[in-house]
C-alpha cells in the first residue's frame, strides 16, 4: 500500500490503456511513455502492462506503507528515498514508512512510478488506465490527490534486488542506433502519410522541412503545434472515422494536431500523416515548448524500429531476473 | 479483380489505394483506414459491418473501428508490406455482401426546446422552418445508429431529415451537457459527455447512453434503430 | 610447518611469477599477521607486476570492492552522462554492466575512494577487484 503525500493535479493511475473499445467511442487511454512504464515493470517482475502512478506534474511525494520494490522509470526528475537521491531507472527494496519524492525533471517530462505487484485499482473494461474524459478508471476516474492511498498487487515471481539496487541503461543510449538524434535542437519524430497528404499540394514539404513547436495547449489528449500553417488546395469535407494515437490532424488554422494516449476515438479533420508507434514514447516525452521535425519513414523502417524496442524490453526482463539470481547464488 | 487494377495515387509521397468505391490509406503504422467513397448511405454502411466482421476475424487485427461508411482497423504489430495489407482490405470490401444488423429498437424520451435548445433559434433561421415544425421533424424520423465513436457510447444516428441539416459550429459550445439532442451536419444524436461539443442541441434526454461498469458499457449498438419520442415540448 | 614470510622478496616473486603463468591478473593474501596484494597488468613490454605487502596495520590497509559478478566495470553511468552521476557517489563506486542492466556496486565503508584499479569498461569477473578505498578512520 502507498500512502501520496502531496501531488499536484493530472497525475493519474496508468497502465498500457484500453484497447478494443474504440468502435464503442471508448479512448485507449495509457501511459504517455509505454516503454518507460515496461521497463519498469520489467525490472520489478510485474507483468510489462502492470499499472503505474503516471507524473507529470511535480513536486510528488508518497509513503511506502508495506515493504516493496518500486523504480522511477520515464523523466529523471532527481528523485529521492528519505532524503538520498536515487539513481535514475534504478529499481530499490524499501522498507515501510520510507519517503520517495520526486522534483522537477531535468530530462523528459513524464515519470513512472512503478511498484512490485502493480497499483491495484479495480480495472474497469479491462484496464486499471484513467480515463478523465469519461471519469472511469484508475482511482475513481480521477487524477490522483493528496492523502489518496493506493493497493498494490502481488508479483508472481518477485526478484530479489540487491540492495545497492538495479539499474538499466537509457533505452535511448541503447537504443541509438534506432533513434536518431535531435536535429538543430528540434527532436526527430518519424511518420508515414496518411490518407489526404496529397491534398496539402506544395504546402506538404513545409510539413516535413521545418521544425514545429509544441503549444502550451498541450496535454495527454494531443498536441498542437505552431508554425508556419500548411493548408489543404480545396476544402475537404470528411465523414467521422476513427483515429488513434500518433494521427497529425490539420484543422482549419493550417497547425498541426497530434493526437495523444487520450485522443478521441473518431475524427475528421484532414490527416497529413501518422506518427509511427514507436516513436509515441518519445513524443509522450517531449516537452511545452520544444521543438519536433517530422522526417518521413516506411512501413519496414517502422517494423524494424519496432522489433528492435521489442527485443531490448525482452532483454531487459530476462537479464534482470538472471542478474539477481547471479548474485544470489554467488554471495 | 486483380490487384493490377489498382489505382495508386502518389506513388512516391502516400500509399493510398483507391478502387471499386473504395480506398485504403495509413493511419501511422499500425493502422489503415478503409473509406467507401460512394454515397454516404445505408447500403454502404451495411457493407461496412459485413466487412468489420470479416477483417474481425484476422489473426493480425488488434481492433477494428467502423466509422460512417468507413472501418479503421489497427494491426498488433506493423507489417513489412502495407500494400499487401491495404490490397487484403480492398478485397475483402469487394467480397463483402451488404448484411443487416438485427438492432434493437431504442426510444429515447426528448424534452425539446426549453434552456437546453441553445441552437434552435439558428436552425430555424437556417432552415426557414418554425421552431414546431424541426421539432416534429426530428421526433417524426426513424433512425439507424451507424456507428459509435467521438466519446463512450455516442451514437451516429443517420437518417435526418435534409430540411433540417445543420452544419457544426464553427466555435463550439464550451461545456454542453450530457443528453443534449443534438444534430452536427447530416447526422443527429445525443452528447454523452458534458464538455465541447460543436453540434447543435435543440432538446434534451434523460437516458444514460454509457455505463463503464455494466457487460456492455454503451446503451446503442451500431444497426440499432433510434426513435425521438417527445415528452414534452418548451417553446 | 611455518608459515610463508609474506614481505619476502623471493616468495613474491615466486608468486608473481606463478601468476602469469596461471594468467591470472592478481592476488590478495590476508592473514592476521600480514597481507599481500599482488597485481599483474600487461604492457608492451611484457607483464608488469604491482605489489603491496606488510604488517596487517588496519588503519593503513586499503579497502578493497570487488566484482560481485561477471560484467563490465563503468566508475559511471554509460549511457547518462553528467545526469546525475556524482549525487550517488559516496554510496557507489560505479556500475557493472550486464546487457542492458547496471548493477551498482556499493563503494568501500569509508565512501573515499582511493582508486579505480580497472578502466571504464573492463570486462571483469566474479571477486576480482575493483576499486581502493581509503580504511575506515
Amino acid at each position: 500500500m502507498i500512502d501520496i503525500i502531496h501531488t499536484g493535479p493530472f497525475n493519474t493511475v496508468q497502465d498500457l490503456g484500453r484497447p478494443g473499445f474504440r468502435n464503442i467511442g471508448v479512448t485507449t487511454s495509457g501511459a504517455m511513455d509505454p516503454l518507460a512504464l515496461k521497463i519498469g515493470n520489467s525490472m520489478l517482475g510485474n507483468e510489462t502492462g502492470a499499472a503505474a502512478i503516471e507524473i507529470q506534474i511535480y513536486p510528488f511525494k508518497l509513503r511506502f506503507s508495506k515493504a516493496t520494490a518500486f523504480v522511477v522509470t520515464g523523466a529523471d526528475c532527481g528523485a529521492s528515498l528519505d532524503g538520498r537521491t536515487v539513481q535514475p531507472w534504478c529499481a530499490l527494496s524499501v522498507e515501510a514508512g520510507q519517503v520517495l519524492e520526486l522534483g522537477q525533471p531535468r530530462v523528459g517530462t513524464r515519470a513512472y512510478i512503478c511498484i512490485a505487484g502493480g497499483i491495484d485499482v479495480a480495472p474497469v473494461m479491462g484496464s486499471r488506465s484513467t480515463s478523465l474524459r469519461g471519469a472511469f478508471g484508475g482511482r475513481e476516474g480521477r487524477h490522483l490527490i493528496t492523502g489518496d492511498t493506493l493497493q498494490t498487487g502481488e508479483v508472481s515471481s518477485p526478484l530479489d534486488l540487491p540492495a545497492t539496487g538495479l539499474s538499466v541503461v537509457d533505452p535511448a543510449y541503447a537504443l541509438a542506433d534506432f533513434y536518431p538524434a535531435h536535429e538543430d535542437g528540434a527532436l526527430v519524430i518519424r511518420a508515414i502519410p496518411a490518407g489526404e497528404y496529397g491534398l496539402f499540394g506544395t504546402d506538404a514539404e513545409r510539413f516535413w522541412s521545418q521544425a514545429w513547436k509544441i503549444s502550451t495547449q498541450s496535454d495527454r489528449t494531443g498536441y498542437r503545434l505552431t508554425g508556419e500553417p500548411i493548408k489543404p488546395t480545396t476544402p475537404v469535407e470528411m465523414r467521422s472515422h476513427g483515429v488513434v494515437s500518433g494521427v497529425v490532424q490539420v484543422p482549419p488554422s493550417g497547425e498541426p494536431i497530434i493526437q495523444m494516449a487520450d485522443a478521441n476515438t473518431a475524427g475528421g479533420y484532414p490527416k497529413i500523416a501518422g506518427v509511427i508507434e514507436a516513436d509515441l514514447w518519445r513524443l509522450g516525452q517531449a516537452r511545452i515548448g520544444s521543438r519536433l521535425r517530422f522526417v518521413r519513414v516506411t512501413h519496414a523502417e517502422a517494423a524494424g524500429i519496432e522489433r528492435a524496442v521489442a527485443g531490448f524490453i525482452d532483454d531487459v526482463g530476462r537479464t534482470s531476473r538472471m542478474v539477481c539470481r547471479a548474485l544470489q547464488t554467488m554471495n | 479483380m486483380s490487384a493490377s487494377a489498382a489505382k495508386i495515387i502518389q506513388p512516391v509521397e502516400a500509399i493510398v489505394l483507391d478502387r471499386n468505391g473504395a480506398r485504403v490509406s495509413p493511419i501511422g503504422s499500425r493502422a489503415f483506414l478503409l473509406e467507401a467513397t460512394g454515397d454516404f448511405d445505408l447500403a454502404a454502411q451495411r457493407r461496412i459491418w459485413a466487412l468489420s466482421r470479416a477483417v474481425e476475424l484476422w489473426s493480425e487485427t488488434l481492433e477494428i473501428v467502423p466509422g460512417m461508411t468507413n472501418l479503421l482497423v489497427v494491426l498488433k504489430v506493423t507489417p513489412e508490406d502495407p500494400e499487401i495489407l491495404a490490397l487484403r482490405l480492398l478485397e475483402a470490401w469487394e467480397q463483402a455482401e451488404t448484411i443487416d444488423l438485427a438492432g434493437r429498437m431504442i426510444e429515447i424520451s426528448v424534452t425539446y426546446g426549453g434552456e437546453h435548445a441553445t441552437d434552435l433559434a439558428a436552425l430555424c433561421d437556417r432552415s426557414g422552418l418554425s421552431d414546431r415544425e424541426v421539432i416534429r421533424i426530428h421526433y417524426e424520423g426513424t433512425y439507424r445508429v451507424f456507428a459509435l465513436g467521438s466519446a463512450p457510447g455516442f451514437g451516429y444516428l443517420h437518417g435526418l431529415d435534409p430540411r433540417i441539416y445543420m452544419p457544426r459550429k464553427t466555435v463550439p459550445s464550451l461545456n454542453m451537457e450530457r443528453g443534449c439532442v443534438t444534430i452536427g451536419g447530416m447526422q443527429t444524436g445525443v452528447a454523452v459527455l458534458t464538455g465541447p461539443n460543436g453540434w447543435n442541441s435543440i432538446g434534451f434526454a434523460k437516458l444514460q447512453m454509457f455505463d463503464p461498469m455494466s457487460s456492455t458499457p454503451a446503451v446503442m449498438a451500431p444497426g440499432d434503430t433510434v426513435r425521438f419520442v417527445p415528452a414534452s415540448i418548451e417553446l | 610447518m611455518t608459515k610463508p614470510d609474506l614481505s619476502d622478496p623471493a616468495i613474491i616473486e615466486r608468486l608473481a611469477a606463478a601468476l602469469e603463468a596461471a594468467g591470472v591478473d592478481g592476488i590478495e593474501i590476508t592473514r592476521p599477521d600480514q597481507s599481500l596484494l599482488i597485481r599483474v597488468a600487461k604492457s608492451a613490454n611484457g607483464p608488469v607486476r604491482q605489489f603491496s605487502s606488510g604488517k596487517p596495520d588496519a588503519a593503513a590497509r586499503p579497502a578493497v570492492v570487488k566484482s560481485p559478478m561477471a560484467g563490465e566495470f563503468w566508475p559511471s553511468d554509460p549511457s547518462r552522462s553528467g545526469a546525475s552521476a556524482s549525487s550517488t557517489a559516496g554510496d557507489t563506486v560505479g556500475f557493472l554492466r550486464v546487457g542492458p542492466i547496471l548493477l551498482p556496486i556499493a563503494a568501500g565503508p569509508s565512501k573515499r575512494l582511493r582508486r579505480h584499479l580497472v578502466e571504464p569498461g573492463t570486462v571483469v569477473g566474479f571477486g576480482d577487484p575493483i576499486a581502493e578505498f581509503e580504511p575506515e578512520a
